[in-house]
């Protein structure tokens, strides 16, 4: 850490050091030049991460034949071509419909959910919160799978049993019904925490006042709760809209044996699966896929935008009121609990269960006489182990490394030197963009810059997925350490600068120590993304970058389900074990 | 003043700084001699913090030229770093940095000289939390002290290192009114006690009034009028200046009559009589366009004019004045009057026994000496 912080402060004092000799020579002069031209350098890496591959998905969804090849010619026939099928209209429409239920069910339990937490006295509030929090550690491919070992017509134990049990019909989980389900469960702990931050930062002087004005609780909420939770509301509709639409794992799990292609599957299909692949094709989808996200996040941010007007956020810490539920407050608790059995036991239950057996079946005596670990150890003694656990601890190791670094020199151009303020918003919109860029479209967006750019050769190796990893988490990274970097008052290094330290100085000995756990939440958040990740990775595949979560869904694909469930709880069991840690460090660092 | 014989410790020479298009600072010069203490004083955005980084090396200057000891520091071309620069400094915000303790605060000055053994620096840090008396709270977290801690604590960081000049940037601004005010005694004290050259940046008239010795008004990027805190308050030369100390009756009107040899003039300020004004800086000429200014507590008043007594006894033209009481408020250590005087309205602070009521009649009182003729800006 201290490692990639030091380099930010080595450049940085350089910047003010030499230039204040008096008689500099003309090696002093170079240097004080290169520095000046730092923060542009940052700026000029930021825009080539971003906008390089955009541009170079736009100009070869204008190229025919394959990227990189030779023979190919400038026409709208990839436009013609997707744009006159009625496939496409087939696909954009069911992933409105899909992105559109799922965010209006997902924000209606988020909210309520949130509401129950925050502003009433539901017994095991605390238990609810890390429900929800931890439900969230499952990743959506593992979760996506889990669910179907639950309900797939064939072998799906909750099918089991309603059909010899209860004697009701199989639910096939294979349909857009059973997808939108699945899609549900995974996002309301997203639509909770969104919903709960708005809540817990309402002012509730804002209520009470409403409620000293002779508005009793249903009109205060009617008349003053929503409308100011109004634009957060909004904003948080739109942002689960994004996820909704961009969202691979289960669409590509569920959608695509069933027929059901939506956005993302249709662009992965058309680049990866088909042989040859369509590389045109997709690229039209994907541009399709990019406009519209970029206009979401239009609509995002002038949704953002309006909810500061309404800044509610006020210094005094005065806990609301709770609401009392009465007898009802006991079955609110008993809608937890459910949440928690269906999306954290049931889960990782069934995962566990899968591990231990030979092969997927309907639990029974006998099954549970032949358990074993035999899995774990034919998974742990496969002779792609090795080769996948170190390209993965190696990604987790690298690609988060590489984008604190970059988000911590972002931070320091835009708040720590002095550029003028276009330049700064342009930096801003830079850093917010890939937001807009689905990690998909970013992945096959890299495959045709690295297709066509030969001099770098990154194409089919590990380092083009950290790329794509670096490249998705610029909004998360840099808008973490911005964060952190404004919370440290600009006088406390100024005051070191005073006090005899160089800028090299006052950078170490103030400002890194001060940062430092959020430099460390950011770089855990990157890592755990990195390992359960799998569309962008999935995209850039190649035999020799293989990662846990590319081998999980090849072996799905093959059908391999106990050696799944067992990589699928080694998965998990990593993921665990880091954010504890993580945790742990973070911890240790701000206590000091 | 000795000021001519004692070695200037801070020189600025037409200092220049522009941010962008806003031109913060507009070439402005001044000298800061050994042990004096310097206030900078101005409203918010008239470029007196500006200044003061300046001066730190906290930001470059765009021109001018900037000396510290007699050594050039900043020319807007050649610039010693703040590190290198002979100063301490308290911010405005204290600056204190959460993860060190009290003394590990103090010390960092000076383990980044490299010049003291670990021995010298316990000493030194000792002595200078007892200076500020924090005395035995040097183990102490720095965030665990109060604001007025804090402030100490800033102050002896600044101090351990000797520095030159002391900078101060609104270092009382964060503390309630009570722990203000006895800060800025015991400011004034340390200052005076370690004879340190100092420079102190305010908005706050006050303030400049207690703590300088030398006061500088600013406004847009320039400074309007300097002197001790005695002049700058009793006779002022501006109208910004008069109007920018306490309260203040700011009249305009016309020169009657000028006699340069008595340097008396008669003034008509639409009051119900003329007035006798002292002639001082400048010279007046009849039919000429003047302000005044009559501080309220250099009138007397009573009801009748022989109890309008002026507060200067000896022989000379009085001014005295009818008028009406429209409004007072009673604030304890005295009380505001706001008198009627024809169309004017003329404030006069009384002791808070000179009791009278709504729409009575008075008399005012004021000597010519008290009647400050004022340029305009």
């Amino acid at each position: 850490m201290c490692k990639q912080v030091g380099c930010i402060g080595l450049l940085r004092c350089y910047r003010v050091v030499l230039p204040i000799q008096f008689h500099m020579n003309s090696l002093q002069r170079l240097k004080e030049r290169l520095n000046r031209l730092f923060p542009a350098g940052v700026s000029f890496v930021l825009a080539l991460l971003v906008l390089v591959p955009m541009a170079m998905l736009i100009f070869s969804s204008f190229r025919t034949g394959r990227p990189g090849m030779p023979g190919g010619a400038f026409s709208f026939i990839n436009y013609i071509e997707a744009y006159s099928s009625l496939e496409i209209y087939i696909t954009i429409g069911r992933s409105l419909y899909f992105a559109a239920v799922v965010t209006a069910v997902t924000l209606l339990f988020g909210g309520f959910f949130a509401w129950l937490v925050e502003r009433t006295n539901m017994p095991g509030r605390g238990f609810a919160y890390s429900t929800l929090l931890s439900s969230m550690a499952i990743p959506r491919m593992l979760f996506g799978i889990s669910w179907i070992l639950l309900l797939s017509p064939r072998i799906g134990l909750i099918n089991y049993f309603l059909e010899n049990m209860l004697g009701l019909p199989r639910f096939n989980v294979y349909s857009m019904s059973g997808m939108i389900f699945i899609q549900i469960l995974s996002e309301i702990p997203t639509a909770f925490l969104m919903m709960q931050g708005t809540l817990r930062g309402m002012d509730p002087a804002l209520e009470e006042a409403a409620s000293v004005s002779r508005s009793n609780t249903l009109s205060t909420l009617r008349k003053i709760t929503l409308p100011i939770m109004t634009p957060a509301v909004l904003a948080a509709a739109v942002y689960l809209f994004i996820i909704n639409i961009e969202v691979f794992e289960i669409p590509g799990l569920i959608g695509l044996p069933a027929g059901i292609t939506l956005f993302s599957t249709a662009i992965y299909n058309n680049a990866t699966v088909l042989v040859p692949p369509n590389h045109g094709l997709a690229n039209s989808y994907a541009i399709a896929f990019l406009l519209a996200s970029i206009l979401l996040i239009v609509l995002y941010r002038k949704a953002t935008q309006h909810s500061e007007r309404y800044s509610t956020i006020t210094g005094k810490g005065y806990r609301p009121r709770l609401i009392d539920l009465g007898v009802w407050r006991y079955f609110a608790f008993s809608v937890f609990m459910i949440f928690f059995v269906i999306t954290i036991l049931l889960p990782v239950l069934v995962l566990i269960y899968a591990s231990l057996i030979p092969f997927y079946q309907v639990p029974s005596a006998k099954v549970f006489a032949r358990m074993s670990l035999q899995n774990y150890v034919s998974a742990i003694e496969a002779p792609w182990m090795g080769r996948v656990l170190k390209n993965t601890l190696l990604l987790m190791v690298v690609a988060p490394t590489a984008s604190v670094l970059l988000a911590a020199l972002v931070a320091w151009v835009v708040h720590r030197t002095r550029i003028n303020r276009k330049w700064k918003a342009t930096i801003d919109i830079l850093s917010f963009l890939p937001t807009a860029l689905p990690s998909i479209v970013i992945a096959l967006s890299l495959l045709v810059v690295f297709l066509n750019v030969h001099f770098i050769p990154l194409y089919g190796t590990l380092w083009i997925i950290g790329l794509a990893f670096l490249i998705r988490y610029i909004p998360y990274t840099v808008r973490t350490i911005s964060a952190a970097v404004i919370q440290i008052h600009k006088e406390l290094e100024e005051s070191a600068q005073v006090c005899r330290a160089t800028e090299i100085g006052a950078f170490f000995k103030i400002t890194v120590p001060l940062v430092a756990p959020a430099l460390i939440n950011a770089w855990i958040w990157v890592a755990m993304h990195a390992c359960r990740a799998v569309s962008a990775a999935l995209m850039l595949y190649s035999a020799q970058n293989e990662i846990l979560s590319t081998r999980i869904w090849l072996i799905w694909r093959d059908g391999k389900v106990p050696m799944v469930c067992a990589l699928s709880i080694m998965m998990i069991v990593l993921l665990v074990i880091i954010s504890f840690v993580g945790r742990r460090i973070a911890q240790a660092v701000s206590r000091r | 003043m000795d000021n001519q014989e004692r070695a200037s410790v801070v020189r600025v020479k037409e200092l220049q700084k522009k941010y962008g298009t806003v031109h913060a600072v507009k070439g402005i010069s001044f000298d800061i001699k050994e042990g004096e203490f310097y206030t900078l004083l101005g409203p918010s955005g008239c470029g007196k913090t500006t200044t003061l980084r300046c001066l730190a090396g906290l930001e470059r200057a765009d021109g001018g030229e900037v000396f510290v000891r007699d050594r050039l520091v900043d020319n807007g071309r050649a610039f010693i770093p703040p590190y290198q620069r002979p100063i301490g400094m308290v911010f405005q915000s204290y600056a204190i940095w959460p993860h060190m303790t009290v003394a590990g605060n103090v010390a960092f000055p000076l383990k980044n000289e490299r010049k003291y053994s670990a021995k010298e620096i316990d000493r030194k840090v000792t002595e200078a939390l007892d200076l500020v008396q924090l005395t035995g709270l040097g183990n102490r977290p720095a965030p665990n002290l109060s604001g007025g801690q804090q402030q100490r604590l800033a102050l002896a960081r600044a101090l351990v290192a000797a520095p030159s000049v002391l900078l101060l940037d609104e270092p009382l601004s964060n503390l309630d009114a009570k722990l203000r005010e006895e800060m800025r005694l015991e400011l004034k004290n340390l200052t005076r006690r370690l004879g340190i050259t100092t420079f102190y940046v305010t908005h706050d008239q006050v303030e400049a009034l207690v703590l300088s010795d030398r006061i500088a008004l600013m406004r847009d990027g320039k400074i309007v009028e300097e002197g001790n805190q005695y002049d700058m308050y009793m006779v002022p030369k501006y109208n910004f200046t008069a109007d920018f100390f306490g309260v203040n009756n700011i009249l305009s009107g016309t020169v009657i009559q000028a006699d340069p040899v008595r340097k008396i003039a008669q003034l008509d300020l639409s009051l119900d009589t003329l007035v006798f004004a002292e002639i001082r800086d400048f010279p007046v000429e009849p039919h000429q366009k003047v302000q005044v200014a009559i501080r309220p507590e250099n009138i007397s008043f009573g009801s009748t004019p022989s109890m309008a007594r002026t507060l200067d006894q000896t022989p000379g033209e009085v001014n005295t004045l009818k008028g009406v009481v429209k409004e007072f408020a009673f604030l304890g250590d005295y009380v505001d009057y706001r008198i009627a005087v024809k169309e004017r309205m003329i404030r006069v602070r009384a002791h808070p026994e000179i009791l009278f009521k709504e729409n009575e009649t008075v008399t005012l009182g004021f000597t010519p000496k008290h009647v400050c003729l004022l340029q305009s800006l």
